[in-house]
This record gives structure tokens, C-alpha cells and sequence, in this order.
């Protein structure tokens, strides 16, 4: 189908400063056409920036790029799209309250006389593109009722629809679960089989070394090594990402799970329909569960239910207390604030929001809510003095990186701003239970390899540890059992092997476990936010 | 130029201050009447004589308390619009308090009038609060239509159960002695100024300590700028609503002390003149802060005072001038985080290019 | 029977600011504009057109006029909201008090009073509320379609929901709510219109009393959609016959206080708002900057 220059995109000398920061810089590289090339880096490195640069979102502060040989300078993305281009960002952006067909023709409708909008003709158009029966949707079904999965396929089709042959795609597995993953992998070879290239941001080794033709690796702005995947071995693909080896972690091996300080049963979470559906675990003192599941499949429903924040029926026990099934929120509120002080540390999903007061300080970030019997006041008055050094002190020793405590807590790296809410959490109480949802989530390997170590030392120290994680990986890291949460029911329970090392757990399995039931449809998984107070 | 940096959001609050009031000196041009008359009465009427800037901090003691009440409400994230209602039931509350209970020594009555005026005010906000918190009614809305709510049940106190037979103006009958509010003459002249003028003040210092230094003013700015981690840590936000939305209404409510306390000695239809929406702008202005409220409240003080003087001394500017300067304003306050950007930026890119 | 008549005949005179009013706001609200700002389109335009008539002795000129300075306000609100990417609402409220300042201000210098324009001749006026009423049931009835038909309607409806999703094709969504809100000026201006030139003879201060607000409350019970918006708008009209029927009665001879009368159609407001069964999302990037 696209014959022509072999290097479909290079890159020559190209940079972008955000103020004084280089967050690209002077990176130089070729792609040839037709082949699957994974961009590779930590959090932060800047692969996002050198794409975007490529796609015409941000442009460069120096150097050229070059698409299929000609040099080119895009005014806006609707230049680099009339050229082929096309991303799928990380956040899908589409439309929810749209169907499927309205969200790819956006921007470039069919339409008849006085933009009248002809979807038959759209719906047309996009079938005669279409590379595979893979691809195929219900055009007319409501974007928000779609799984995670078929909205990335819409993300792809919106590309194909505009006739794009180089296809950028941010972090597209971060969301799925592995079986789709390979699914995903398989549309992405139909294409490249076409002569289309495509460009993968990621971090996952695994799936670059299995689906992948070549490699490049940026490390703090700069392109550090690239190659082909089939001539290449995984370590020196790590020590390029991360500029030094890792170091190992502590044992896992030794296990004795004391008394039970988490314990749902029978929970069951209702809206339209039910979220978390008859669910029973417990996490014991000394060991760490893991929850494995595809984003909004009931993780977050957890962490609420256990504060009391959402309704349920069955029993929930945190700390010895039964949490009541429904309750004022001043009464969950009170709760929340006894159960914080009894040893209940929380890392929550979100960090930006639900863990951190982002335009506020580093010291106050580290001292709010932390156990309220500490003396941050006294008869209800600040005591500045008493908060400064504990703070100080917490941050130091979870190595948190900051300019000075007065700076505002969104001026941190996100591997920073994680440290800074685990050292509030794991220090501004004696912590018992500790739950954390998304521990990593855009964090460096530096600081999760920290993050890691602190976890397992809490879990030498007789804390239960409840970990809810996308990343399979991490929960097979970390977790001495595992189970898996599929549309808010529990579809597979899994314990680590005690005769292998680490790893023991099946991927396979697991992954079957993720997507076993019917998956529940975005459309719940909306209503059950908060009905928000609007204009 | 390192100075300009560091202090840019002055800078850029000032420059908002003067667009405003040169696009209106603008407007006035263009309307056929010559700035600078314009200007020059301004000034003259607000900080002209003891007596005029008497007069300007008259008007300043209103706007205190009401860009108060905005601003903290804005702590919490909440938008109060409803201080214009809560004023005015406050003021009606007041004047209440002192025509029935006319007889109490000064020692009580004042100290009386002022919590009746707070109560009456909070229970308006409260209500916005319930509204919004069990009902889902967005505090903008539902502030809005408490205001109209309010001049109904104020218009019914003043014009049926209150109303002085023998005057011809909508006014109540008039308070008793103990409940009046003595006259400040520091600065001489004949101003109404009075001690209500000094409780602004006080209000405002005890607002700022209790916003920065106390547990009451970290959770009220918490649950407002970051209330989902403030849920999580066992903060109720509702609670927090309904707190600073009822504190919020009852500073509104002490609004109106110096009108019907301080000089009519009556509450009359109509007399809080809008005070409860300039408190908005004061509070914008402010950026929240108490001082800032108190410097934005003099300058809107002093504008009401010296537009007044536009209806008598220029033939085709009306004192409503000022309340196109004041909008202005606002809107260049809104952008600044925009502007501040932007200046930023250029500053960055001058100095890079300099050296 | 002939005081229902009356009645319906008062319903649909005073629902025709209400629904102009709310079918614009819709407009600017799908867009992601939260719209505060329509009581001061209202006031702007009854004032212009009135002024207009005033100078002109033209009702069709002051109509024109009244839609045209609508616009202008629409787009003025929406321009600042846009590029000051500041709070919808607090552009909003200062677009109000501008208006409010504005209006007598030149006023004064127009007419010599700050109160209003000059009393309109019975013959520079409309008189024919039904037509009005006709044109806003059209208006709603051109909206329901346009919005899930057309391009226009499919653009605005992004822009509201996931402006990111116009931005990354390489439309500009922050240019699609700018035009939203000029096109909602220019429909509340019909509304504008109808106050001083049909149900008043010229322009009073303050004459919209609060029907911008409710519009918006309209809109909000109708979970921003025309159909219901529409029926919202007839409901919080009756209320405000009500009161206008109530006006100066007495009940078993004790005379209603008009000030507890005036205050029925906002107490409605609230509480049909507070008590809706449904609560429809708003929609989702609904202030928040682009």
C-alpha cells in the first residue's frame, strides 16, 4: 500500500526546553517504514515530549525532523495529520457521551448539504479502510458503554479513518489486561503488514522483546542506545533505562501471616448494578495481598468501601472495627479519622487528587492528616515548629528530593511526590494496615525500587499490606497471595510458590482470571462517580 | 528586574487595578465627557476633604465584612453570591433586636444586635449550604435565588411588621438608644464613620489568624482545595460546607452593622445598596487574603464614595461608573494567573537573550 | 374557564424570556461554557433594543438591534472566559456587574436619567406575545435537532464533554465555545427583546429580575437537553404566573404581603430544583478551562 523512502521518520539533533527545563534533548535516531519501533524510557524521559514533537503538538526548540525524507515543520497537529501522522494518546480522548462512528468522524465529518451530518456515508468510508475484521465495532453503540479495550480499538480507527500510515501510541498497554495485550499486538502487525509503521511508548520490556522490531531508549531528555530487539539482551536494554543496575530486593520467602486486620465478607457494592459483587478476603498482619484486575473492575470500590465512603451490604472489618454498611458522612468521617490514628495508612489511586493539596506546600503535603494525637496542634493552634522538624525528618529518610519545604508539592517529579505521601503515611503513624492502590503509577525505577523496599520492611515489621496494582509485574513482585478482580467479582485466587524463587506465580492464569467475566461496561463504571454539583 | 519577578502577582494586580479604571475613563470619554473631570472628581470625592474620606471609610466598613464573607467561603472552594441577601437579613435582624428590645443598656444591645446579625446571615448561608449538600443545588444557584428569597422576607419585616407608620420612606421604626453605634471622628469632618469601622477591622485580623494559624482554618482551606484527600483523611467535606457557608453568611450578616446600627438607626429598604455584590469584587481583589480585603475594600470604598459625586458634578456620568470599573477589574483579576504566565514567559526569554 | 385561559395565555407570556434565555444558555453550556452570564445578555439586550426604539420609533430595527448586541455579549463573555481560562463564574458575575454598571451609565448619557429608556408608543412596540412564544418553541425545536444532527451539534457537544478530543484533530475547542457563546447571545437577545419591547414599553432597571438565573436553574432541571429545558421553563413560568395573579389579593381578607408573593417564583426555583428526581450530569468538561 506506501511505497517510497525506507526511513519513514528521523529525527536530527531535535529539542525542547518547558523554561529551563530540557525535557528533550538533542536527540537524534532513524525509523525505517514498515516495522513496529518501541520507544523506550523511565517516567519523565522524556518519550511522550519526543513524539508529541513528532505529531506537531508541541514544536521543537531546535533541530529537524524529517517524515518518509522530506523535512518538515508542523503549525499544529492538522499539519502532521494531512502528512499521515497519527497518535493515540495515553488518556484516550474520546467522546463518552458519543457512539462510536460520531467519535471517528469528529473533525472530519461526512456531511451532507448545510453540515448535516451523513453517518451512513462515514460508517462507509471508514469500513472500505478497514485493514482487519479485528478492528470491527458496533458503530453505533455509545463510546461509554464500551471496555477499555474496544475504546482503544475506536482510538485506532479514528487513525485509520484519517488514512494515517505512521500511528503513534502512548503507553497503549498500561490499561489492558495480557490477553488483549497480545490482541492489541496482533491489529499493530496487521497494520505494519500493510506498510504502515507504528511507534510504541512504553516501559514494559516483556511486550517490546516479544512484538517489537527495534528499540530506543531515552534517558533524561538524551537518546541513549537503540538496536534491533532480535540482536539485543534485556539487561542491557534495563541498565540504558535506568543508568545503573538495580539493586536486588529483600527476601520474600519467609512468610507468617498473623491476625487478620482487613476482612471482607459477603461485600457487595450496588449502583445501577453491582460493582463489587459478593466479595470476601482478609489480609493478615505480616503479608502482603495483591489485587489484580483491569482498571475499574471494583479496585477503587475497595478502598472506598473499607473507609465507609460508599454503601454496601455485607461485613467489612478494618482494624477490629466493623465499618457500617451505610452512614452519615460525618459518621464515616469521624471513622476514617479513628481508623488513620489506629494505623490505617492509605496511598490512594490518584495521587494528584486524592493524596496530595497540589499547589500547597511540601511540608504542609507531609503533615496534614497524618495521626492526629502528634502534636501539629495544640488547642486547635498550629504548632509550626513541631511540624517542621518531624516533616523534615520523614522526608529525609524516604529520600525525598525537594528544593526547600516552602515549594509547592506539584513543582516534584512524580517519583518524589510518591515518596513524599509513603513517608506521610508509613511514618506520621504506627502503620498496621496499609493500603495502596497504583503505588507506582508513574513513578521511577529508583524510587519504586525504594517504595518496594519500605513495603516489604513494613511487612517484616507484622503490617498487613493490601496492594491494588494494574501491573501485574509489581503484584507479582511484592505479594505473598494474589486474587483477581473481574467486573467487582473475585474470578481467581493465587498463592506464591514456595519452591521457586521469585515470579512464582501464573501470568497465564492470571491474566485468563482478569478477563473471565463479562466486563463491565464504562456506563456503570460512570455512574458511580459522585453526581457531581454542577452549573 | 529580578524585584519585578519575585513580586510579579502585585504587579499584575496593580496593572488589573488600573485597566480597569483607565477603560473606564475611556468609556466616559467616548460617552462625551472628559476624562479627567472624571478622574478628578473621583479622586476629590473619595480623599478630598475629612469629611469625604470619612465618607469613603463608611462605605469601606460594608465591603470588609462582605469581601470577608466572599473570601471565606473561597477558602473553602464554595462561591458565596449571596452576601447581598445575607446583608440585608442581618441588617433586618438587627434592627429587630433593637426595636423590640429597646430598652437594653448599650453594654448588652450592641453586643445583642451584632450576634442577631450574624445569626440571621449564617441561617441564610446555612440554608445555601443544606441545599447544595443534600440536595445537589450548586451553592452559585442556590445563593442567587436566597437573595431574592431574602429581600421578600426583609421587605415583609420592614414594610408590614416593622414599619414606621409615620415616616413616608419604606423604614422601620427606629432602634433603641443603647443599640446605636458611636460616631469615629479621628480624622474630623462629618462623616457617618463609625465604630463599625473598628469591628471591620478587628474582624478582618481575627479572620487571617484563624485562616493560617489554627486546626478551624487549615481544614477549611483543606476541604476546599483539596477535598478528596481531605476525605480520605477523615475530614467530612459536608461538614466543612455547611461551617463555612453559615460563617460565611453570618460575616455577610454583620455587614449592615454600620448602616443600621452605626447611622440610620433603622434598617431601611434597599440599604445595603449592593454592598453584597461589590464584596465579591472585594474579595477577588483581595485575593482572599484579609489585609488584601481590607486594602480592596478602602479603594472600593473610596469609589463609591467619590462616584456618588459623578450624578451632581459631570453632566453625562452617572455614579453606576463605578461599578463598570469594578467589573472590569475583576475580569483582569480572573486572568491574571494567564497574564502572570505570559509576562513570565517573556521575562525569561528577555533575560536569556540578554545574556 | 376563562381565568384558566388567562392563566395559560400568562404562562406562555412570561415562559417566552425563560425559554429564549434557556435555550442559549443550553447552547453555551454543552459547549463547557457555565453560563452565569445570561441575566446581563437579558438586561444588555431589552436595553439595546429598547434605546434603539427609543432613537428610531422602529420596532423591527430595536429587535435587530437587541439580537445583535445579545451577540456581542455572548461573544464578549465567552472570548474572556476562554482566553483569561479563568473561573466560568466569576467572568460571569463581573459580565453582570459590567452590565449593570454599563446600562445606566450610558443611559444617563443617552436619555438624561439613569432609571430607563424613555416610555416606547404602543405602535414601536410588539404586541404579539404568541408570535414570540411560537418562535422559541421553534428555537427549541431547531436546538433538539441541530444537536444530534449536524456537524455544528456534534462539535459543541465535544467541546462540552472532552474538549481534548476536538484539540488533538486539530480543531480548536476553545474557538468552537467562543462561537457557542456568541450564537447564545444572540438567541437570549430574542429573549431581551421580548421583555422591553412586548411585555414592557421600554427598558426598566434591573427589568430580567432574576430570569437568568432561573433559566439556568431550567437548564440544570432539564439535564441539559432542549426537550426538557423546554417543559422546565413552562414550570417555573407558572410559578411566576402565580405570583402575578397573586398580586394585591387577600385570602379570607387578610391581604398577602406582595413582598412574600414576589418571592414564589424563586422559591419554586430552589425547590423544584432541590427536589428533581433525575439527576443528569452536567456536562463533563464543563468549566474547566481549554
Amino acid at each position: 500500500m506506501i511505497s517510497g523512502p525506507t526511513e519513514a521518520v528521523e529525527f536530527i539533533g531535535i529539542g525542547k526546553s518547558f523554561g529551563s527545563c530540557r525535557a528533550v534533548d538533542h536527540v537524534t535516531g532513524n525509523f525505517s517504514a514498515g516495522r513496529i519501533h518501541a520507544i523506550l524510557g523511565e517516567n519523565g524521559a522524556g518519550k511522550s515530549t519526543l513524539m508529541k514533537l513528532l505529531f506537531g503538538l508541541y514544536g521543537p526548540t531546535e533541530g529537524k525532523i524529517r517524515v518518509k525524507g522530506t523535512e518538515r515543520h508542523w503549525r499544529s497537529p492538522a499539519d502532521s495529520m494531512d502528512a499521515g501522522l497519527g497518535m493515540v494518546q495515553q488518556h484516550f480522548t474520546l467522546v463518552e457521551s458519543l457512539s462510536v462512528i460520531d467519535n471517528i468522524m469528529l473533525g472530519a465529518e461526512a456531511c451532507s448539504a448545510f453540515g448535516v451530518l451523513d453517518r451512513e456515508r462515514a460508517i462507509q468510508l471508514l469500513e472500505a479502510e478497514l485493514p482487519s475484521a479485528d478492528l470491527s465495532l458496533d458503530w453505533n453503540r455509545q463510546v461509554s458503554d464500551l471496555s477499555v479495550g474496544e475504546k482503544q480499538k475506536v482510538e485506532i480507527l479514528k487513525l485509520i479513518a484519517r488514512k494515517a500510515d505512521i500511528l503513534v501510541l502512548d503507553e497503549p498497554t498500561a490499561v489492558l489486561a495480557p490477553q488483549e495485550i497480545s490482541g492489541l499486538f496482533s491489529i499493530l502487525k496487521e497494520l505494519k503488514k500493510q506498510g504502515r509503521t507504528v511507534f510504541v511508548i512504553t516501559h514494559k520490556l516483556g511486550e517490546v522483546f516479544e512484538h517489537c522490531d527495534t528499540w530506543f531508549v531515552l534517558r533524561a531528555g538524551r537518546s541513549i542506545a537503540s538496536g534491533e530487539v532480535h540482536q539485543t539482551k534485556v539487561e542491557d536494554v534495563v541498565r540504558a533505562m535506568v543508568g545503573t543496575n538495580l539493586p536486588p530486593l529483600s527476601d520474600l520467602s519467609k512468610r507468617n501471616p498473623g491476625e487478620a486486620r482487613l476482612k471482607f465478607e459477603n461485600v457487595s457494592v450496588k449502583k445501577t448494578s453491582h460493582v463489587l459483587n459478593n466479595l470476601s478476603f482478609e489480609v493478615r498482619s505480616g503479608e502482603i495481598v495483591g489485587i489484580a484486575g483491569i482498571d475499574g473492575s471494583g479496585q477503587a470500590e475497595v478502598v472506598a468501601a473499607s473507609l465507609g465512603l460508599v454503601s454496601f451490604s455485607g461485613e467489612i472489618t478494618v482494624l477490629g472495627d466493623v465499618i457500617p454498611g451505610s452512614q452519615s458522612s460525618d459518621a464515616a468521617a469521624k471513622r476514617i479519622e479513628r481508623l488513620r490514628n489506629a494505623g490505617l495508612a492509605l496511598v490512594s489511586e490518584d495521587r494528584h487528587t486524592q493524596s496530595l493539596w497540589m499547589n500547597e506546600s511540601v511540608q504542609l503535603n507531609t503533615g496534614l492528616g497524618v495521626d492526629s494525637t502528634k502534636s501539629f496542634f495544640k488547642n486547635g493552634l498550629l504548632q509550626s515548629k513541631v511540624w517542621t522538624t518531624a516533616v523534615s525528618n520523614w522526608l529525609k529518610s524516604f529520600d525525598v528530593r525537594f528544593p526547600s519545604l516552602e515549594i509547592s508539592v506539584d513543582r516534584l517529579s512524580g517519583g518524589n511526590q510518591q515518596k513524599l505521601i509513603f513517608a506521610r503515611e508509613l511514618l506520621g503513624r504506627t502503620p498496621r494496615l496499609i493500603v495502596v492502590h497504583q503505588p507506582t503509577r508513574g513513578v521511577d525505577f529508583l524510587s519504586i525500587r525504594l517504595i518496594y523496599e519500605r513495603l516489604l520492611e513494613a511487612r517484616e515489621g507484622g503490617a498487613a499490606i493490601l496492594v491494588i496494582s494494574s501491573e501485574l509485574d509489581e503484584l507479582m513482585t511484592l505479594s505473598d497471595r494474589i486474587f483477581v478482580l473481574c467486573a467487582g467479582r473475585k474470578t481467581g485466587e493465587f498463592i506464591r510458590a514456595t519452591d521457586t524463587a521469585r515470579g512464582a506465580f501464573d501470568r497465564t492464569a492470571i491474566g485468563a482470571a482478569m478477563t473471565s467475566a463479562s466486563p463491565m461496561t464504562a456506563s456503570e463504571q460512570s455512574s458511580r462517580k459522585q453526581t457531581e454539583v454542577s452549573l | 528586574m529580578n524585584f519585578v519577578t519575585k513580586n510579579i502577582s502585585w504587579f499584575v494586580t496593580l496593572g488589573a487595578v488600573l485597566l480597569g479604571f483607565s477603560a473606564a475613563l475611556l468609556l466616559a470619554a467616548v460617552l462625551g465627557e472628559s476624562p479627567s473631570l472624571v478622574a478628578t472628581v473621583l479622586i476629590r470625592g473619595a480623599v478630598g476633604s475629612a469629611t469625604s474620606l470619612g465618607y469613603s471609610l463608611y462605605y469601606a466598613t460594608p465591603l470588609i465584612f462582605t469581601g470577608l464573607a466572599v473570601s471565606w467561603a473561597l477558602k473553602a472552594g464554595l462561591f458565596n453570591i449571596g452576601a447581598e441577601g445575607q446583608m440585608t437579613l442581618g441588617g433586618v435582624a438587627m434592627a429587630a433586636v433593637g426595636i423590640l428590645a429597646s430598652g437594653l443598656p448599650a453594654a448588652v444591645a450592641w453586643p445583642l444586635a451584632l450576634f442577631a446579625g450574624f445569626g440571621a446571615g449564617a441561617s441564610a448561608g446555612w440554608i445555601v449550604a443544606w441545599f447544595k449538600v443534600r440536595r445537589g443545588v450548586h451553592e452559585v444557584l442556590g445563593s442567587i435565588l436566597m437573595n431574592f428569597v431574602s429581600y421578600g422576607i426583609a421587605g415583609l419585616f420592614i414594610l408590614n411588621i416593622f414599619r414606621n407608620p409615620s415616616s413616608q420612606n419604606p423604614e422601620t421604626l427606629p432602634i433603641g438608644p443603647g443599640f446605636e453605634l458611636s460616631q469615629l471622628s479621628l480624622i474630623g469632618g462629618t462623616s457617618p464613620l463609625n465604630v463599625a469601622f473598628v469591628f471591620a477591622l478587628v474582624f478582618a485580623a481575627v479572620a487571617d489568624f484563624v485562616i493560617r494559624r489554627t486546626r478551624l482554618g487549615m481544614n477549611l482551606r483543606w476541604s476546599g482545595g483539596a477535598p478528596e484527600f481531605a476525605r480520605r483523611s477523615g475530614l467530612s467535606i459536608d461538614r466543612e460546607t455547611m461551617r463555612a457557608l453559615a460563617i460565611s453568611g453570618g460575616l455577610a450578616g454583620l455587614a449592615g452593622a454600620s448602616v443600621v446600627l452605626g447611622y440610620m438607626h433603622k434598617a431601611r429598604e434597599g440599604f445595603s445598596a449592593g454592598a453584597g455584590f461589590i464584596g465579591i469584587a472585594v474579595a477577588l481583589l483581595g485575593r482572599g487574603n484579609p489585609w488584601g480585603v481590607i486594602v480592596a475594600a478602602l479603594l472600593f470604598g473610596g469609589l463609591q464614595k467619590g462616584s456618588l459625586d459623578l450624578d451632581i458634578d459631570t453632566d453625562k456620568i452617572s455614579r453606576d461608573l463605578a461599578g463598570v470599573i469594578q467589573a472590569l477589574i475583576v475580569m483582569a483579576v480572573a486572568a491574571r494567573p494567564v497574564i502572570e504566565a505570559g509576562l513570565r514567559t517573556w521575562l525569561e526569554r528577555r533575560k536569556r537573550e540578554a545574556t | 374557564m376563562e381565568l384558566l385561559i388567562a392563566f395559560v395565555e400568562s404562562v406562555m407570556r412570561v415562559s417566552v424570556p425563560l425559554l429564549f434565555a434557556a435555550y442559549g444558555g443550553l447552547i453555551s453550556e454543552r459547549s463547557g461554557l457555565a453560563n452565569v452570564a445570561l441575566e446581563g445578555q437579558l438586561l444588555l439586550s431589552a436595553f439595546v433594543a429598547a434605546a434603539t426604539v427609543a432613537l428610531t420609533q422602529n420596532a423591527w430595527v430595536g429587535l435587530g438591534a437587541g439580537i445583535v448586541a445579545g451577540g456581542l455579549g455572548g461573544a464578549v463573555f465567552g472570548w474572556t472566559s476562554v482566553k483569561s481560562r479563568a473561573d466560568h463564574i466569576v467572568i460571569g458575575i463581573a459580565f453582570n456587574m459590567l452590565i449593570a454598571g454599563l446600562i445606566p451609565t450610558v443611559c444617563r448619557a443617552w436619555f438624561g436619567v439613569t432609571g430607563g429608556t424613555p416610555q416606547l408608543q404602543r405602535d414601536a412596540r410588539f404586541t404579539s406575545d404568541i408570535s414570540f412564544f411560537l418562535a422559541a418553541v421553534l428555537v427549541g425545536g431547531i436546538l433538539w435537532w441541530a444537536l444530534q444532527s449536524t456537524r455544528w451539534g456534534l462539535r459543541l457537544k465535544a467541546a462540552g464533554d472532552r474538549p481534548e478530543a476536538l484539540t488533538v484533530q486539530g480543531v480548536s475547542a476553545g474557538w468552537v465555545r467562543i462561537q457557542a457563546s456568541t450564537l447564545c447571545g444572540l438567541v437570549v437577545g430574542i429573549g431581551g427583546v421580548n421583555l422591553s419591547l412586548c411585555q414592557g414599553s421600554g427598558y426598566i432597571r434591573e427589568m430580567a429580575g432574576g430570569r437568568g438565573f432561573i433559566a439556568l436553574a431550567a437548564i440544570i432541571f432539564g439535564g441539559w437537553r432542549p426537550v426538557q429545558t423546554g417543559l422546565a421553563c413552562l414550570l417555573f413560568a407558572v410559578a411566576d404566573a402565580v405570583q402575578t395573579m397573586l398580586q394585591g389579593k387577600s385570602i379570607f381578607d387578610l391581604a398577602i404581603p406582595n413582598s412574600i408573593v414576589q418571592i414564589i417564583p424563586y422559591v419554586a426555583t430552589l425547590l423544584l430544583l432541590a427536589f428533581r428526581r433525575s439527576m443528569m450530569s452536567a456536562p463533563s468538561a464543563i468549566n474547566k478551562p481549554v
